[in-house]
């Protein structure tokens, strides 16, 4: 299995569980449109997978100034 | 519906951040704020435990310990072999992922507070068992098990980075200063949600310096900053309940195991592993899981809670 379809099916998963559970939350009286919201941004980012570099050469910040 | 204020700050700084509105935010206020913060959750922390002291928060230590070395156990795999990085740059974002973020921390406990929902209250103590952990484990499995602290400047880097110095400290002068604790009380305790609330609006700013960022480095450190503090917060929850923790302490451990690092170990790793990407790391912990865990984990630990606890 190559490397672009291996993560286009684990956000393609994170995705769906988003889904599930917001669902899940509303079904029961629970506010569960915040994981909603974020289960369908993330499925447009299944079919980028693979498409864009997993990382760019971008210079190193150092992360200590954004303390706590 | 109602929302909680100190979150609503957060929403505010993420609002103007993608407005690009040019809030006036000296840096320096948000050292003030930051310092403020790890010294209060210290002290409380402190004044606690030396109510609380038991053999049976010894034991709990441990087994919070053995947490934290766990969670980059569980992200290393995941980023090498779904992500395809490279071992340096997977070991130092599961180092990140295996120590905690303060600030969601305290988010939780204004939440759990406005509730009116009981948690231990010697949590701090945890908060600072968390940090150190996730950073030894995250150099073995990028240098392997010799690594260790042997650098004398990885160990003060690890061992006395500020936000570790200044939650121990806290932790120890609540804990010795016994009824004198009550005249600084005022200040540290009761200015605490505002304080707080002004560092989320900064907060809010920086995330989305951090999701630009993150624009170039790939949609799988999205979909990672979002499924790795789910599946850490469920083993926090578990966890938790398996301690006996109340509600409220379950849902905070959920949210320390949810919570992804950016005092102690970004510091750490500069000095271990100069050859990883600083930028990947903070990117997926504060563009993607501080706004993640702020805005939908907490309610979901909460409610995951009160159902194991039920």
């Amino acid at each position: 299995m190559s490397l672009s379809l291996r993560q286009r099916l684990f956000i393609l998963f994170v995705s769906l569980t988003n889904l599930g559970l917001a669902a899940l939350l509303t079904l029961n009286g629970h506010p569960g449109i915040p994981l909603g919201v974020i289960g369908v941004a993330l499925l447009p980012l299944a079919w980028l997978a693979g498409r864009t570099p997993a990382h760019t050469a971008l210079p190193q910040q150092d992360g200590d100034s954004y303390a706590a | 519906m109602q929302l909680d204020a100190v979150v609503l700050f957060f929403v505010l700084g993420l609002a103007a951040g993608t407005l690009k509105v040019r809030l006036p935010f000296p840096g320096g206020l948000y050292q003030s704020l930051t310092l403020f913060l790890l010294l209060a959750i210290g002290l409380k922390g402190g004044a606690a435990l030396a109510e609380h002291a038991s053999l049976r928060i010894v034991w709990q230590s441990l087994l919070v310990v053995g947490f934290g070395i766990t969670l980059p156990l569980l992200a290393f795999p995941l980023l090498r072999h779904i992500g395809g990085l490279d071992k340096i740059n997977a070991a130092a974002i599961a180092a990140h992922y295996g120590s905690v973020s303060v600030a969601t921390y305290a988010v939780a406990v204004a939440v759990l507070d406005a509730a009116g929902i009981a948690y231990e209250p010697y949590f701090p103590l945890f908060v600072v068992l968390l940090e150190i952990p996730a950073i030894i484990v995250g150099l073995a499995l990028a240098k392997g098990m010799s690594a260790g602290l042997a650098s004398r400047e990885l160990a003060h880097e690890t061992l006395l980075s500020p936000g570790i110095v200044l939650m121990v400290g806290g932790l120890l002068i609540g804990a010795f200063s016994g009824d004198s604790l009550t005249k600084i009380a005022p200040f540290f305790m009761e200015l605490f949600q505002g304080v707080l609330a002004l560092f989320l609006l900064k907060m809010g700013l920086i995330t989305t310096e951090q999701l630009s960022a993150l624009k170039q480095d790939g949609p799988f450190l999205a979909a990672f900053g979002v499924f790795m503090p789910l599946l850490a917060g469920l083993l926090g929850a578990l966890l938790g309940n398996g301690l006996g923790l109340s509600i409220g302490g379950i849902t905070l451990l959920a949210v320390l195991g949810a919570s992804a690092s950016y005092i102690a170990v970004p510091a750490a790793m500069r000095v271990a592993l100069p050859q990883a990407n600083a930028t990947l790391s903070m990117a997926a912990s504060l563009g993607i899981t501080f706004p993640f865990n702020v805005l939908a984990g907490i309610p979901v630990y909460l409610l995951l809670a009160q159902w194991l606890h039920s």
